[in-house]
Protein backbone atom coordinates (compact mmCIF):
# COMPACT_ATOMS: atom_id res chain seq x y z
CA UNK A 1 0.00 0.00 0.00
CA UNK A 2 1.24 3.83 -0.96
CA UNK A 3 1.48 6.45 1.47
CA UNK A 4 -1.25 8.81 1.71
CA UNK A 5 -1.59 12.38 1.44
CA UNK A 6 -4.31 13.96 2.62
CA UNK A 7 -6.18 17.08 0.73
CA UNK A 8 -8.95 18.32 2.97
CA UNK A 9 -11.72 19.87 0.90
CA UNK A 10 -15.84 21.38 1.81
CA UNK A 11 -18.67 19.69 -0.37
CA UNK A 12 -21.03 22.44 -1.57
CA UNK A 13 -23.66 21.04 0.19
CA UNK A 14 -21.85 21.32 3.88
CA UNK A 15 -20.93 24.50 3.04
CA UNK A 16 -23.25 26.55 5.00
CA UNK A 17 -23.53 24.62 7.76
CA UNK A 18 -19.71 25.04 7.82
CA UNK A 19 -19.80 28.54 7.44
CA UNK A 20 -22.22 28.74 10.76
CA UNK A 21 -20.57 26.94 12.86
CA UNK A 22 -17.26 28.93 11.96
CA UNK A 23 -19.55 32.23 12.70
CA UNK A 24 -18.64 33.55 9.28
CA UNK A 25 -21.58 32.90 7.60
CA UNK A 26 -23.60 36.24 8.35
CA UNK A 27 -20.65 38.44 7.69
CA UNK A 28 -20.44 36.72 4.92
CA UNK A 29 -23.90 37.13 3.04
CA UNK A 30 -23.59 40.40 4.93
CA UNK A 31 -20.20 41.04 2.01
CA UNK A 32 -18.01 41.78 5.19
CA UNK A 33 -15.33 39.05 4.24
CA UNK A 34 -12.79 39.78 1.31
CA UNK A 35 -10.22 37.54 -0.64
CA UNK A 36 -6.85 36.87 1.93
CA UNK A 37 -4.84 37.33 -1.30
CA UNK A 38 -6.51 38.90 -3.94
CA UNK A 39 -8.47 41.68 -1.59
CA UNK A 40 -11.45 41.21 -3.82
CA UNK A 41 -15.29 40.82 -2.19
CA UNK A 42 -16.00 36.96 -1.01
CA UNK A 43 -19.74 36.01 -0.90
CA UNK A 44 -21.08 31.55 -0.94
CA UNK A 45 -20.76 31.96 -4.71
CA UNK A 46 -17.13 32.57 -5.15
CA UNK A 47 -15.85 31.20 -1.87
CA UNK A 48 -12.58 28.93 -2.53
CA UNK A 49 -10.84 28.27 0.57
CA UNK A 50 -11.19 28.46 4.44
CA UNK A 51 -7.87 28.46 6.65
CA UNK A 52 -6.94 29.80 9.85
CA UNK A 53 -5.76 33.25 9.54
CA UNK A 54 -3.80 34.25 12.75
CA UNK A 55 -6.69 34.28 15.61
CA UNK A 56 -9.79 34.39 13.18
CA UNK A 57 -10.84 32.60 10.03
CA UNK A 58 -9.28 33.47 6.69
CA UNK A 59 -11.51 32.97 3.26
CA UNK A 60 -10.09 33.26 -0.30
CA UNK A 61 -11.79 33.99 -3.56
CA UNK A 62 -12.29 30.69 -6.01
CA UNK A 63 -10.12 32.30 -8.43
CA UNK A 64 -7.52 29.48 -8.70
CA UNK A 65 -4.51 32.10 -8.24
CA UNK A 66 -6.00 32.53 -5.11
CA UNK A 67 -6.14 29.34 -4.63
CA UNK A 68 -2.64 28.39 -5.36
CA UNK A 69 -1.39 31.33 -3.09
CA UNK A 70 -3.05 29.52 -0.03
CA UNK A 71 -2.25 26.15 -0.76
CA UNK A 72 1.49 26.18 -1.55
CA UNK A 73 2.66 29.08 -0.10
CA UNK A 74 0.24 30.42 2.80
CA UNK A 75 -1.26 33.45 3.88
CA UNK A 76 -0.10 35.23 6.93
CA UNK A 77 -1.54 38.08 8.26
CA UNK B 1 -6.97 -23.91 -4.90
CA UNK B 2 -8.69 -27.01 -3.79
CA UNK B 3 -7.89 -26.29 0.12
CA UNK B 4 -9.53 -22.99 -0.51
CA UNK B 5 -12.79 -24.58 -1.29
CA UNK B 6 -12.22 -27.08 1.71
CA UNK B 7 -11.92 -24.21 3.69
CA UNK B 8 -15.08 -22.08 2.50
CA UNK B 9 -17.10 -25.51 2.94
CA UNK B 10 -15.83 -25.69 6.01
CA UNK B 11 -16.65 -21.82 7.62
CA UNK B 12 -19.46 -21.55 5.09
CA UNK B 13 -20.70 -17.72 4.57
CA UNK B 14 -17.61 -16.60 6.97
CA UNK B 15 -15.40 -18.29 5.23
CA UNK B 16 -16.56 -16.51 2.03
CA UNK B 17 -17.11 -12.81 3.90
CA UNK B 18 -12.95 -13.11 4.88
CA UNK B 19 -12.09 -13.59 1.59
CA UNK B 20 -13.85 -10.96 0.33
CA UNK B 21 -12.17 -8.69 3.23
CA UNK B 22 -8.87 -9.86 2.16
CA UNK B 23 -9.30 -9.91 -1.48
CA UNK B 24 -11.13 -5.50 -0.88
CA UNK B 25 -7.82 -4.96 1.26
CA UNK B 26 -5.62 -6.45 -1.34
CA UNK B 27 -7.27 -5.02 -4.79
CA UNK B 28 -8.15 -1.57 -2.90
CA UNK B 29 -6.93 0.70 -5.15
CA UNK B 30 -7.94 -1.37 -8.12
CA UNK B 31 -11.47 -1.17 -6.90
CA UNK B 32 -11.72 2.41 -6.64
CA UNK B 33 -12.78 3.26 -10.26
CA UNK B 34 -15.28 0.58 -9.76
CA UNK B 35 -16.40 1.88 -6.77
CA UNK B 36 -16.51 5.47 -7.97
CA UNK B 37 -18.73 4.17 -10.78
CA UNK B 38 -21.18 2.84 -8.23
CA UNK B 39 -21.62 6.03 -6.42
CA UNK B 40 -22.35 7.85 -9.28
CA UNK B 41 -24.88 5.25 -10.15
CA UNK B 42 -26.88 5.82 -6.44
CA UNK B 43 -25.85 9.89 -6.77
CA UNK B 44 -29.49 10.66 -7.63
CA UNK B 45 -30.40 9.31 -4.00
CA UNK B 46 -29.16 12.13 -1.98
CA UNK B 47 -26.46 14.59 -1.27
CA UNK B 48 -23.91 12.13 0.75
CA UNK B 49 -24.13 9.98 -2.47
CA UNK B 50 -23.35 13.05 -4.42
CA UNK B 51 -20.59 13.65 -1.85
CA UNK B 52 -18.98 10.22 -2.36
CA UNK B 53 -19.18 10.03 -5.96
CA UNK B 54 -17.62 13.11 -6.15
CA UNK B 55 -14.71 12.31 -3.85
CA UNK B 56 -14.48 8.70 -5.38
CA UNK B 57 -13.90 10.00 -8.97
CA UNK B 58 -11.49 12.54 -8.07
CA UNK B 59 -9.79 10.58 -5.87
CA UNK B 60 -9.67 7.37 -7.82
CA UNK B 61 -8.31 9.28 -11.45
CA UNK B 62 -5.61 11.61 -9.61
CA UNK B 63 -4.29 8.17 -7.76
CA UNK B 64 -4.23 5.95 -11.23
CA UNK B 65 -2.47 8.37 -13.14
CA UNK B 66 0.03 9.21 -9.82
CA UNK B 67 0.61 5.41 -9.62
CA UNK B 68 1.33 5.50 -13.15
CA UNK B 69 3.77 7.75 -12.89
CA UNK B 70 5.44 6.30 -9.85
CA UNK B 71 5.59 2.83 -11.51
CA UNK B 72 7.48 4.60 -14.47
CA UNK B 73 9.47 6.31 -12.49
CA UNK B 74 9.60 5.42 -8.45
CA UNK B 75 9.61 7.78 -5.76
CA UNK B 76 8.09 10.87 -8.40
CA UNK B 77 4.97 10.76 -7.22
CA UNK B 78 4.81 8.72 -3.73
CA UNK B 79 1.92 9.12 -2.44
CA UNK B 80 -2.13 8.57 -2.97
CA UNK B 81 -4.85 10.97 -2.76
CA UNK B 82 -6.93 10.92 0.04
CA UNK B 83 -10.06 13.45 -0.37
CA UNK B 84 -11.17 14.20 3.12
CA UNK B 85 -14.54 16.56 3.24
CA UNK B 86 -14.54 18.22 6.71
CA UNK B 87 -18.28 18.72 7.30
CA UNK B 88 -18.90 19.62 11.46
CA UNK B 89 -15.23 21.72 12.49
CA UNK B 90 -15.87 24.45 14.97
CA UNK B 91 -14.14 27.57 14.71
CA UNK B 92 -11.73 26.89 17.67
CA UNK B 93 -10.71 23.22 16.03
CA UNK B 94 -10.07 25.11 12.78
CA UNK B 95 -7.44 27.73 14.42
CA UNK B 96 -5.31 24.82 16.42
CA UNK B 97 -4.64 23.59 12.89
CA UNK B 98 -2.34 26.16 11.62
CA UNK B 99 -1.63 24.71 8.53
CA UNK B 100 -5.20 23.81 7.72
CA UNK B 101 -6.62 24.71 4.38
CA UNK B 102 -10.08 23.70 3.66
CA UNK B 103 -10.40 23.95 -0.59
CA UNK B 104 -14.20 23.81 -2.02
CA UNK B 105 -14.86 21.27 -3.84
CA UNK B 106 -18.45 22.01 -5.78
CA UNK B 107 -21.09 19.73 -7.06
CA UNK B 108 -20.54 17.73 -10.02
CA UNK B 109 -21.68 20.38 -12.28
CA UNK B 110 -18.45 21.91 -11.91
CA UNK B 111 -16.55 19.17 -12.27
CA UNK B 112 -13.57 21.17 -14.16
CA UNK B 113 -12.70 23.32 -11.21
CA UNK B 114 -12.99 20.55 -8.81
CA UNK B 115 -10.32 18.19 -11.16
CA UNK B 116 -8.23 20.77 -11.21
CA UNK B 117 -8.37 22.67 -7.90
CA UNK B 118 -8.20 19.04 -6.80
CA UNK B 119 -5.03 18.12 -8.81
CA UNK B 120 -2.83 21.63 -8.33
CA UNK B 121 -3.63 21.39 -4.58
CA UNK B 122 -2.26 17.70 -4.29
CA UNK B 123 1.05 18.29 -6.29
CA UNK B 124 3.18 20.29 -3.90
CA UNK B 125 2.62 17.34 -2.05
CA UNK B 126 2.20 14.80 -4.28
CA UNK B 127 4.83 15.37 -7.26
CA UNK B 128 8.35 14.89 -5.91
CA UNK B 129 7.47 16.08 -2.57
CA UNK B 130 11.34 15.52 -1.17
CA UNK B 131 12.57 17.73 -4.08
CA UNK B 132 10.04 20.89 -3.42
CA UNK B 133 12.19 23.48 -1.19
CA UNK B 134 15.08 22.92 -3.80
CA UNK B 135 13.26 23.69 -6.68
CA UNK B 136 12.29 27.96 -6.94
CA UNK B 137 8.74 28.58 -7.01
CA UNK B 138 8.41 29.49 -10.99
CA UNK B 139 9.98 25.98 -11.34
CA UNK B 140 7.59 24.39 -9.00
CA UNK B 141 4.70 25.92 -10.57
CA UNK B 142 5.66 25.09 -14.19
CA UNK B 143 6.44 21.60 -12.49
CA UNK B 144 2.63 21.52 -11.45
CA UNK B 145 1.04 22.96 -14.57
CA UNK B 146 2.53 20.40 -16.55
CA UNK B 147 1.81 17.34 -14.38
CA UNK B 148 -1.65 18.74 -13.72
CA UNK B 149 -1.67 19.08 -17.78
CA UNK B 150 -0.54 15.47 -18.45
CA UNK B 151 -2.81 14.07 -15.64
CA UNK B 152 -6.30 15.84 -17.75
CA UNK B 153 -4.67 14.33 -20.78
CA UNK B 154 -4.46 11.11 -19.62
CA UNK B 155 -8.21 10.69 -18.63
CA UNK B 156 -9.60 13.06 -21.78
CA UNK B 157 -11.48 15.67 -19.78
CA UNK B 158 -11.46 18.61 -22.22
CA UNK B 159 -13.49 20.94 -20.00
CA UNK B 160 -11.07 21.21 -17.71
CA UNK B 161 -8.27 21.12 -19.89
CA UNK B 162 -10.06 24.25 -21.38
CA UNK B 163 -10.50 25.59 -17.65
CA UNK B 164 -6.69 25.20 -17.21
CA UNK B 165 -5.56 26.83 -19.68
CA UNK B 166 -8.29 30.17 -19.55
CA UNK B 167 -8.22 30.29 -15.78
CA UNK B 168 -5.48 29.63 -14.60
CA UNK B 169 -2.32 28.81 -16.90
CA UNK B 170 -3.19 32.40 -19.15
CA UNK B 171 -3.16 34.22 -16.26
CA UNK B 172 -0.36 33.27 -14.69
CA UNK B 173 1.93 33.64 -17.80
CA UNK B 174 0.51 37.29 -18.47
CA UNK B 175 2.01 38.13 -15.05
CA UNK B 176 5.40 36.43 -15.05
CA UNK B 177 6.61 35.83 -18.35
CA UNK B 178 9.43 33.27 -16.74
CA UNK B 179 6.99 31.27 -16.35
CA UNK B 180 5.89 30.99 -19.71
CA UNK B 181 9.23 29.90 -20.73
CA UNK B 182 9.33 27.28 -18.33
CA UNK B 183 6.34 25.89 -19.02
CA UNK B 184 7.24 25.63 -22.90
CA UNK B 185 10.58 24.19 -22.15
CA UNK B 186 8.56 21.22 -19.83
CA UNK B 187 6.04 21.09 -22.60
CA UNK B 188 8.65 20.46 -25.12
CA UNK B 189 10.53 18.06 -22.97
CA UNK B 190 7.42 16.20 -22.59
CA UNK B 191 6.42 16.05 -25.90
CA UNK B 192 9.98 14.54 -26.63
CA UNK B 193 8.80 11.93 -23.64
CA UNK B 194 11.89 13.75 -21.71
CA UNK B 195 9.64 15.64 -18.92
CA UNK B 196 8.88 12.22 -17.02
CA UNK B 197 12.23 10.18 -18.01
CA UNK B 198 14.45 12.21 -17.18
CA UNK B 199 13.66 16.11 -15.59
CA UNK B 200 11.61 13.94 -12.82
CA UNK B 201 13.98 11.76 -12.91
CA UNK B 202 16.97 13.86 -11.90
CA UNK B 203 15.36 15.99 -9.55
CA UNK B 204 14.44 13.18 -7.51
CA UNK B 205 17.70 12.35 -7.32
CA UNK B 206 19.16 15.75 -6.64
CA UNK B 207 17.12 16.23 -3.61
CA UNK B 208 18.34 12.78 -2.42
CA UNK B 209 21.82 13.69 -3.46
CA UNK B 210 21.52 17.13 -1.51
CA UNK B 211 20.05 15.47 1.81
CA UNK B 212 18.66 17.49 4.40
CA UNK B 213 20.89 20.53 3.96
CA UNK B 214 19.59 23.82 4.34
CA UNK B 215 17.90 24.78 0.64
CA UNK B 216 19.83 27.59 -0.87
CA UNK B 217 19.63 29.82 -3.61
CA UNK B 218 22.49 27.76 -5.09
CA UNK B 219 20.49 24.52 -5.13
CA UNK B 220 17.24 26.79 -6.59
CA UNK B 221 19.70 27.75 -9.48
CA UNK B 222 21.14 24.31 -10.22
CA UNK B 223 17.50 22.61 -10.66
CA UNK B 224 16.98 26.04 -12.89
CA UNK B 225 20.30 25.23 -14.82
CA UNK B 226 19.21 21.73 -15.56
CA UNK B 227 16.04 22.34 -16.94
CA UNK B 228 17.90 25.04 -19.43
CA UNK B 229 19.88 22.67 -20.56
CA UNK B 230 17.74 19.96 -21.14
CA UNK B 231 15.89 22.20 -23.67
CA UNK B 232 19.07 22.78 -25.40
CA UNK B 233 18.81 19.34 -25.78
CA UNK B 234 15.46 18.60 -27.22
CA UNK B 235 16.01 21.61 -29.23
CA UNK B 236 19.18 20.53 -30.73
CA UNK B 237 18.89 19.88 -34.54
CA UNK B 238 21.01 16.66 -35.78
CA UNK B 239 24.41 16.45 -35.93
CA UNK B 240 24.19 20.30 -34.30
CA UNK B 241 26.86 20.64 -32.18
CA UNK B 242 25.41 21.33 -28.28
CA UNK B 243 26.74 20.85 -24.68
CA UNK B 244 26.10 17.18 -23.73
CA UNK B 245 26.85 17.00 -20.40
CA UNK B 246 25.64 19.05 -17.27
CA UNK B 247 27.57 19.25 -14.46
CA UNK B 248 26.37 20.74 -11.36
CA UNK B 249 27.40 20.38 -7.76
CA UNK B 250 24.50 17.41 -6.85
CA UNK B 251 23.24 16.86 -10.85
CA UNK B 252 26.04 15.25 -12.76
CA UNK B 253 24.74 14.13 -16.02
CA UNK B 254 25.24 13.64 -20.21
CA UNK B 255 24.06 12.44 -23.02
CA UNK B 256 25.19 10.11 -25.78
CA UNK B 257 23.03 10.68 -29.22
CA UNK B 258 23.43 7.26 -31.70
CA UNK B 259 22.56 8.19 -35.27
CA UNK B 260 24.93 9.90 -37.89
CA UNK B 261 24.94 6.82 -40.33
CA UNK B 262 28.21 7.58 -42.30
CA UNK B 263 30.15 7.74 -38.71
CA UNK B 264 28.77 4.17 -37.59
CA UNK B 265 29.75 3.08 -41.19
CA UNK B 266 33.14 4.47 -40.96
CA UNK B 267 33.86 3.42 -36.80
CA UNK B 268 31.11 1.23 -35.97
CA UNK B 269 30.12 1.65 -32.12
CA UNK B 270 33.48 3.10 -31.57
CA UNK B 271 33.58 6.51 -31.08
CA UNK B 272 29.96 6.41 -28.76
CA UNK B 273 32.41 3.90 -26.09
CA UNK B 274 34.77 6.76 -26.48
CA UNK B 275 32.32 9.47 -25.54
CA UNK B 276 31.32 7.23 -22.57
CA UNK B 277 34.91 6.99 -21.59
CA UNK B 278 35.31 10.78 -22.31
CA UNK B 279 31.54 11.46 -19.99
CA UNK B 280 33.77 9.07 -17.00
CA UNK B 281 36.69 10.59 -17.62
CA UNK B 282 35.24 13.63 -17.27
CA UNK B 283 33.91 12.94 -13.54
CA UNK B 284 30.29 12.58 -15.11
CA UNK B 285 28.32 10.27 -12.69
CA UNK B 286 25.52 9.45 -15.10
CA UNK B 287 24.21 9.12 -19.12
CA UNK B 288 21.40 8.90 -20.96
CA UNK B 289 21.37 6.70 -24.23
CA UNK B 290 19.36 8.37 -26.73
CA UNK B 291 18.26 7.01 -30.28
CA UNK B 292 15.96 6.69 -33.30
CA UNK B 293 14.31 4.15 -35.55
CA UNK B 294 16.81 2.12 -37.00
CA UNK B 295 19.71 3.24 -34.78
CA UNK B 296 17.66 2.02 -31.75
CA UNK B 297 19.43 -1.53 -31.83
CA UNK B 298 22.70 0.07 -32.09
CA UNK B 299 22.01 2.13 -29.05
CA UNK B 300 21.46 -1.00 -27.30
CA UNK B 301 24.44 -3.10 -28.31
CA UNK B 302 26.68 0.46 -27.35
CA UNK B 303 25.05 -0.22 -24.12
CA UNK B 304 25.94 -3.36 -23.96
CA UNK B 305 29.46 -3.14 -24.61
CA UNK B 306 29.87 -0.50 -22.30
CA UNK B 307 28.89 -2.72 -19.29
CA UNK B 308 31.09 -5.48 -20.77
CA UNK B 309 34.00 -3.31 -20.64
CA UNK B 310 33.12 -1.75 -17.15
CA UNK B 311 32.67 1.88 -18.24
CA UNK B 312 28.46 2.44 -17.00
CA UNK B 313 26.33 -0.06 -15.63
CA UNK B 314 22.82 0.22 -17.19
CA UNK B 315 20.14 1.08 -15.09
CA UNK B 316 17.24 1.13 -17.05
CA UNK B 317 16.43 1.25 -20.52
CA UNK B 318 12.80 2.62 -22.34
CA UNK B 319 11.44 2.15 -25.95
CA UNK B 320 8.77 4.53 -26.37
CA UNK B 321 7.02 6.91 -29.49
CA UNK B 322 7.55 10.70 -29.26
CA UNK B 323 7.91 13.86 -31.24
CA UNK B 324 11.34 14.92 -32.65
CA UNK B 325 12.00 18.72 -33.20
CA UNK B 326 11.29 18.39 -36.91
CA UNK B 327 7.90 17.27 -35.35
CA UNK B 328 7.35 14.18 -36.32
CA UNK B 329 6.38 11.22 -34.12
CA UNK B 330 8.98 8.61 -33.94
CA UNK B 331 10.19 5.43 -32.37
CA UNK B 332 12.51 6.38 -29.36
CA UNK B 333 15.07 4.40 -27.00
CA UNK B 334 16.57 6.07 -23.50
CA UNK B 335 18.72 4.21 -21.91
CA UNK B 336 20.34 5.22 -18.36
CA UNK B 337 23.67 4.25 -17.40
CA UNK B 338 25.43 4.82 -14.17
CA UNK B 339 29.24 5.41 -15.05
CA UNK B 340 31.40 3.07 -13.26
CA UNK B 341 34.16 5.66 -11.07
CA UNK B 342 37.54 4.45 -11.74
CA UNK B 343 39.72 3.13 -9.10
CA UNK B 344 41.86 5.69 -7.09
CA UNK B 345 45.28 6.34 -8.67
CA UNK B 346 44.34 4.58 -11.76
CA UNK B 347 46.32 5.52 -14.85
CA UNK B 348 44.22 8.40 -17.26
CA UNK B 349 41.67 6.43 -18.85
CA UNK B 350 41.22 8.56 -22.12
CA UNK B 351 42.00 6.20 -25.14
CA UNK B 352 43.22 3.20 -23.11
CA UNK B 353 40.39 0.85 -22.74
CA UNK B 354 39.16 1.29 -26.78
CA UNK B 355 42.78 0.53 -28.24
CA UNK B 356 42.98 -3.02 -26.57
Amino acid sequence: MRKVATVKAIYDSDLKQLLQNLGILDKLIAGELSCAVCGCLVDLDNLGTIFPLGNDVGVSCDSSRCIRVVTTTGVTT
Amino acid sequence: MADVLAWLSQYGGWGVLVVVIVLFILLYEKAEKPVAKLYDLFSWVGAGWRRRAVKADIQSNINSFSRAVDHEIPNTMPYNMKLQFVSDMDRAELLREKNLVLVRIRDRRHDDKNFVHAMLTFCPVGVLPASRPYLDDLLSDAIDFTVTRKFLNAIQYQGALNYLYKEVIEPEIAEKPELDKLCTILDRLDEQGLFIKVILRELRDFAVKVGSRYPTEAHKQEARQFVEYMDTIATRMPREATQTKFQGNYISTGFVFIGTSPKIEREGYVPYLRAIQWSKSMGLEKIYIAARDWAIDIAERTSYLAEKRNLAKRLKSKRYYATDTSGQRRKQILIEMQLVPSAPFAPPEQGQLLEE
